[in-house]
């Protein structure tokens, strides 16, 4: 009988939050110093890149949700240092000015100051990163109580193997987590289209209810604006040859990641929600997007369940992948880093496998890595809320 | 390997989730809670794909979980396909 863990190790930042990683963030904010912020990460073992790309263009709505993404990304917990690299002064030092404040180490880097030379700002920027590196390596891990652990669920490349296992048991790890003072959240809100009136219900006020279904109005006005057909966007292509017919039934099975505790709040793309218990994230749903905004609210880690497989992983908040389809499970057996196929085939109970699954979260949390952070699958995508769905 | 090939998720749905490939003309057996019974394929269905318990008349609504996922574009009949061809969405349409 395996002990039942309570706690995970953790490293302690500066502004009260817990990391479960240590890395440091080069982070690019303009296009135009995106490639030298890869080639300086690419020398610094143990850094992560972000490559923001739009700079100036975003406006209303999309402006705020870059600016709340970028400093979201930046104070994450799983970030022990940045780098700020910008052909903007003034919105880096707009930003700088943000991130000072969780009193992490970082700095500056405008290629303006490089004579607008790339290479240059290459010199420099692997001079000061070395240093940042430094700075934050050595740092040791603590014994963390659970409840300061914010987790994300995702879903990717679903069948109806998700809304039967994968889901259901990611379901049970909520519950878990609320049940322990931590913090969990889904989002995709597209996919709650169908389903919006058993996530309404368990909202913790009139005003979160409303919330909700406004929220999930405003996505099914915005399909019916753009003219299309959901079946075929939303379940996909590959939802579909997978077995899923209706967006109905997808997000049926989409929200059993939530669990059954209360609904707390609903937040925009990359706003972190406040207080323990679940949350919902009005946000797009196209994986890249949906994790980055997870990430940028401050989940230090994303359980990620998918039906076909699905490579795609979070860089800052460590992801981990779970099946229950058996195809799958044998298919990429040495991809997926939690596997279910044993409940779906009714050799296992979804109870016993959630306490396996708890473990590899525990795990995960203390060091261990995802299979996509040893290949390096991670990547970030800022949503465009004017036109994604 | 289980004693079922299929699984009814609520009784009140018309549809049962196929565990494995099922071939045309084989007898599946459904899991309802704890009861299992026994229904012919009337064509493939392949692994987790949907097909139809109970007779279901075009336009009526189709429950899986025990809720709607849309309504039937066509009359189904038992150990039939149930999917795009014959099920579509109540949401967001453009019609």
């Amino acid at each position: 009988m395996s002990k039942v863990k309570d706690s995970f190790d953790g490293f302690m930042r500066a502004d009260g939050t817990v990391g479960v990683r240590n890395h440091l963030l080069v982070l690019s904010i303009t296009g135009l110093t995106g490639p030298t912020a890869r080639r300086i990460s690419g020398q610094l073992a143990g850094s992560i890149v972000v490559d923001y790309v739009y700079d100036s263009g975003p406006v209303g709505e999309d402006r705020a949700a870059q600016e709340r993404g970028l400093l979201g990304l930046a104070l994450n917990p799983n970030v022990g240092a940045v780098l700020l690299i910008s052909a903007n002064p003034p919105r880096a030092e707009a930003l700088a000015e943000k991130i000072a404040k969780a009193n992490k180490p970082f700095e500056v880097l405008i290629l303006d100051d490089c004579g607008h030379d790339a290479l240059v700002l290459t010199e420099r920027g692997l001079e000061i990163g070395q240093r940042l590196q430094s700075e934050i390596d050595g740092l040791a891990r603590e014994p963390t109580p659970i409840s300061e652990l914010y987790v994300a669920m995702e879903c990717g490349r679903s069948d109806p193997s998700s809304g039967l296992v994968s889901n259901p048991l990611m379901g049970l790890i909520s519950d878990r987590l609320v049940d322990a003072g931590a913090r969990a959240i889904i989002g995709e809100s597209v996919e709650w289209l169908g389903a919006e009136h058993l996530l309404a219900k368990r909202a913790v006020s009139p005003n979160v209810k409303q919330q909700i279904l406004d929220a999930v109005s405003a996505r099914e006005q915005a399909a019916i604006d753009a003219r299309i057909d959901l079946t075929g966007n939303n379940p996909g292509p590959t939802n579909i040859a997978a077995g899923l017919s209706t967006i109905e039934e997808k997000s049926l099975g989409n929200i059993a990641k939530s669990g059954g505790r209360p609904i707390q709040s609903l937040v925009r793309w990359a706003e972190a929600p406040d207080g323990s218990g679940m949350h919902l994230m009005d946000a797009p749903a196209y994986a890249p997007e949906s994790l980055t905004g997870f990430a940028a609210s401050g989940t230090q880690m994303i359980l990620f369940s998918t039906g076909v497989g699905n490579s795609f992983v979070n860089s800052i908040a460590p992801t981990i992948k779970i099946s229950g389809n058996p195809e799958t499970c044998g298919r990429l057996d040495k991809q997926l880093d939690f596997k279910c196929s044993e409940v779906f085939i009714g050799e296992k109970s979804l109870e016993e496998a959630s306490e396996e699954m708890f473990d590899v979260m525990l795990d995960t949390a203390s060091g261990k890595e995802t299979w996509g952070e040893i290949i390096g699958e991670g990547g970030e995508a800022f949503a465009r809320l004017g036109a994604s769905i | 390997m289980s004693n079922w090939d299929a699984i009814q998720l609520d009784n009140k749905d018309q549809i049962a989730t196929a565990l494995k490939n099922i071939s045309s003309g084989e007898a599946i057996r459904v899991k309802s809670g704890e009861v299992v019974s026994v229904i012919d394929a009337m064509e493939d269905i392949p692994l987790c794909h949907k097909f139809a318990i109970a007779k279901i008349t075009a336009g009526e609504a189709i429950n899986k979980y025990g809720e709607p996922i849309g309504a039937a574009s066509n009359d189904i009949g038992i150990g039939r396909h149930v999917h795009i061809h014959n099920l579509k969405s109540l949401r967001a349409s453009n019609k």
